[in-house]
């Protein structure tokens, strides 16, 4: 048991804990008070522990797909907020700008509630037990200590870039993240029969299988599938360079108004 | 700001947990490997022995059967007929007739069996264990191994912690020695055993202190020792001057205007003298209990021609307090505070004195009537050679801009405070200087 | 730009859905059980899995193959969809109680 609440705890965090210290890094590069991400990773954790309350209920709409669109919604959320601060930064305007702040706040209450609502389905299915339930603890207790250490380590690892290069780190990552967002939209669009399933375009499952550390590792970072459709890659890569377009037409209009 | 410390522990702490996470995962992944190959083969040692055991064909009394909770056994003959099975057993085959190990639920329990044939009899022995007791036992095996390491993690964080602060030690004690150092203090930074990372440190901050230390001293002794020199020559040339006007007579300006310059020039190097050789061992040395309010009386009364000259009005308010210093400093101090005040207050003008015991020490105050200081240059009028000129007037004032360097220089060896304020008159310059009651010798 | 953005999402939003409805299979959760825990259904054709949750705890239907991931509270029932599929065997798990709660779907041809 112990195991499992390891994995499946781990697996949550670290995806919330990428966005989480890519913006922290993001502060700490633009030497701004950080109290505000603190904020908001309270307030994910507690719209959270609304969605894992109400979620019998939420998967009871639309005819029983209501999980899958409030998932997508949750994704394509994030998606938008993180492009929202790609715009707002590729035109220069930084923090403390309090719609960069919005921003920001809103992709990281997202990206935790989705995840922290898991973990708390998780532990709580076992409150009534109580010899697993302490394993169960522990074992999240781990898995939680060994994404925020990565977490940690990403964020050391953009700090002690040059600022430049770390702000131009940060966008790269924001722009990964943001379209893995997009491809796990697609997933769950498929999954609730809004969007046509097709047979998978590829099976790489015999080079790195999702079943594998590596295989959760870039799942966490970019959605990894070992068996995507089409309509998961079209839309991964049209996020993907809709992203890079947004940073570059900021750079394009900056340099014209400069001029 | 950033920690050292806090950095270093987080970073040692989430590699650790990393390291150790991977490490770990793999060593619990074959090790859960390991047990299940055991307990597979434990299976089919069941199963061998259950075939030696139950010979023959007949049906045996199922319920005098070993069992236990998890674990059954069933034995089918070739034609599908079950001819014996362990009392927790159900009567239909669990598992397709074939070699080999399958999983099934049943009874609430996920089970893994294993189907071993029996050629002799031409029967089939299905054996069959829980899951979730084969997995936690193998996991129980293997976190009891496992688990302490994550504990360890938690001491390794606290021993982490505690040999940082060890490490960042000599940090420490150099950024205490460096704060808690005197301004005027430049003796070079001891500290042993010194780190090698740090050597070069404080090598660089004792050279800087050396070259600081000689830099001052060229400075004091070449402005003494030019004070001095220049005594003898200003004498004679007051002498001189003296001579040549009781000479020639003194009735034409240029005469006074000459004597005003020599006179302050003179004036200049008694100062200068009086700067440099007011040294902080020599008031240590001389300290004495002194009675700031007869003092200031007595210097007063020395000097009361000067504002008899200007019509000024002159008051010394307060009672008897004991300050530890240095007369002749305090002399010089009281002197300066008392012509700066004569300057620049206005001819008929008034200046007033207070000294009275505070409970932290002496506090004397000296207040003219003058145009006053503003806020903003409070702090630069204590430089050396330094006068502020009033712009809206054009009194042109002898002096040299030493009186309030030197006023400074005495304060900062009787470890005193000096503050600047507007006058209680409508115009004019306040000082307040605060003795502390007990000198430190 | 973004209004683009917007339009190629409704386009690709918009439901095709297949006027015949799709088969429908049921899979029980109990005691953290899959019954059945070998669902056999048929080769190319979409399939509707009613899965339902007698448990009074959470379970997460998950499968690596089939990409799909759904939490099912408690005494409650989810709809998954699935396919169309290869022939083969594609397993699937509680994520919760991953030791007990394991089945297969196995794709045949629908002719077989």
């Amino acid at each position: 048991m112990l195991l499992n609440s390891v994995i499946l705890v781990l697996r949550e965090v670290l995806e919330a804990a990428m966005v989480v210290s890519l913006f922290m890094a993001f502060t700490t590069v633009s030497q701004q008070a950080r109290s505000f991400l603190l904020k908001a990773i309270l307030l994910g954790l507690i719209a959270g522990g609304a969605y894992a309350y109400f979620l019998p209920e939420i998967s009871n709409w639309l005819e029983g797909v209501g999980q899958e669109i409030t998932n997508t919604i949750i994704h394509i959320g994030i998606y938008v907020f993180l492009m929202g601060f790609l715009w707002l930064i590729s035109r220069d305007i930084v923090l403390p700008n309090r719609l960069v702040k919005g921003m920001m706040m809103a992709a990281i209450i997202l990206a935790i509630s989705r995840e922290s609502a898991e973990i708390m389905l998780y532990i709580s299915g076992f409150r009534s037990d109580h010899f697993l339930l302490q394993s169960v603890v522990s074992g999240s207790l781990i898995g939680l200590s060994i994404g925020v250490s990565c977490g940690i380590f990403l964020y050391h690892l953009m700090i002690a870039l040059k600022p430049a290069a770390a702000a131009k780190f940060i966008c790269v990552l924001v722009v990964i993240v943001g379209s893995s967002m997009m491809s796990q939209a697609t997933q769950f669009l498929i999954q609730a029969d809004w969007l046509a399933s097709t047979e998978p375009v590829w099976d790489s499952s015999h080079i790195i299988s999702e079943h594998s550390l590596p295989g959760q590792l870039l799942y966490a970072l970019m959605a990894y599938e070992a068996t995507p459709t089409w309509s998961q890659i079209i839309i991964y890569l049209t996020s993907l360079l809709l992203m890079l377009i947004v940073i570059l037409s900021g750079r394009f209009s900056r340099a014209i108004s400069h001029v | 700001m950033k920690s050292i410390r806090l950095y270093l522990l987080l970073i040692l702490v989430a590699t650790l947990v990393l390291v150790m996470f991977v490490s770990l995962l793999k060593g619990y992944q074959s090790s859960i490997e390991t047990a299940q190959q055991l307990f597979d083969e434990r299976l089919i040692n069941t199963a061998e022995l259950i075939a030696s055991a139950h010979i023959g064909q007949n049906t045996v009394d199922s319920t005098q059967s070993p069992t236990s909770d998890y674990l059954f056994f069933q034995i089918w003959d070739a034609n599908g007929q079950l001819l014996t099975r362990s009392k927790t057993a159900p009567h239909i085959a669990l598992s397709q007739f074939e070699q080999g190990f399958y999983d099934v639920n049943f009874k609430g329990f996920r089970w893994h069996n294993y189907v071993h044939p029996d050629p002799q009899f031409e029967r089939w022995i299905i054996v069959g264990e829980r899951s979730d007791v084969r997995s936690s036992m193998a996991e129980d095996i293997v976190l009891a191994t496992i688990l302490p390491a994550f504990f360890g993690i938690v001491v390794a964080a606290i021993v982490i912690w505690w040999l940082i602060g060890t490490g960042l030690k000599p940090l420490k004690t150099l950024s205490a020695q460096l704060s808690s150092k005197q301004a005027d203090d430049l003796r070079p930074i001891e500290l042993a055993p010194l780190p090698i990372e740090m050597s070069q440190l404080v090598k660089i901050i004792n050279q800087l202190f050396w070259r600081l230390d000689q830099s001052f001293q060229r400075e004091q002794r070449f402005a003494a020792d030019a004070a001095h020199e220049l005594r003898t020559p200003i004498s004679a040339l007051q002498i001189h001057l003296h001579n040549l006007r009781q000479t020639y007579g003194d009735n034409t300006e240029d005469w006074q205007l000459m004597q005003a310059a020599v006179d302050r020039m003179g004036h200049l190097v008694n100062q200068i003298l009086m700067l440099y050789r007011t040294a902080p061992e020599q008031i240590a040395a001389k300290a004495e209990a002194i009675d700031l309010y007869k003092l200031a009386s007595e210097v007063i009364a020395r000097d009361y021609q000067q504002f008899e000259k200007r019509q000024q009005y002159i008051e010394l308010i307060g009672e008897s307090a004991q300050v530890y210093g240095h007369l002749f400093a305090l002399e010089t101090l009281l002197q300066n505070l008392l012509n700066n005040a004569n300057k620049y207050a206005p001819s008929k003008g008034h200046i007033v004195i207070h000294v009275h015991p505070t409970e932290k020490g002496v506090r004397l105050t000296v207040e003219d009537d003058g145009p006053g200081i503003p806020p903003d240059q409070y702090e630069r009028i204590f430089d050396r050679f330094y006068r502020y000129q009033n712009e809206n007037s054009d009194l042109q004032l002898p002096g040299c801009g030493l009186g309030l360097a030197i006023v400074q220089h005495i304060i900062e060896m009787h470890h005193a405070e000096i503050k600047l304020t507007k006058s209680a008159f409508e115009t004019g310059l306040k000082v307040i200087i605060d003795f502390p009651a007990v000198m430190n010798k | 730009m973004m209004k683009y953005f917007f339009i190629c999402m409704a386009i690709l939003l918009i439901p095709i859905k297949s006027y015949a409805a799709p088969p429908v299979f049921e899979i029980l959760i109990k005691d953290h059980l899959f019954y059945p825990d070998e669902l056999v259904i048929p080769a190319d054709t979409k399939v509707k899995l009613l899965v339902k949750n007698q448990d009074a705890t959470p379970e997460e239907f998950e499968s690596y193959e089939l990409n799909r991931e759904k939490v099912i509270p408690g005494n409650t029932q989810a709809i998954i969809f699935v396919g169309p599929l290869k022939p083969g065997t594609y397993p699937f798990f509680g994520e919760f109680f991953p030791k007990t709660a394991q089945g297969r779907i196995i794709v045949k041809e629908s002719g077989k």
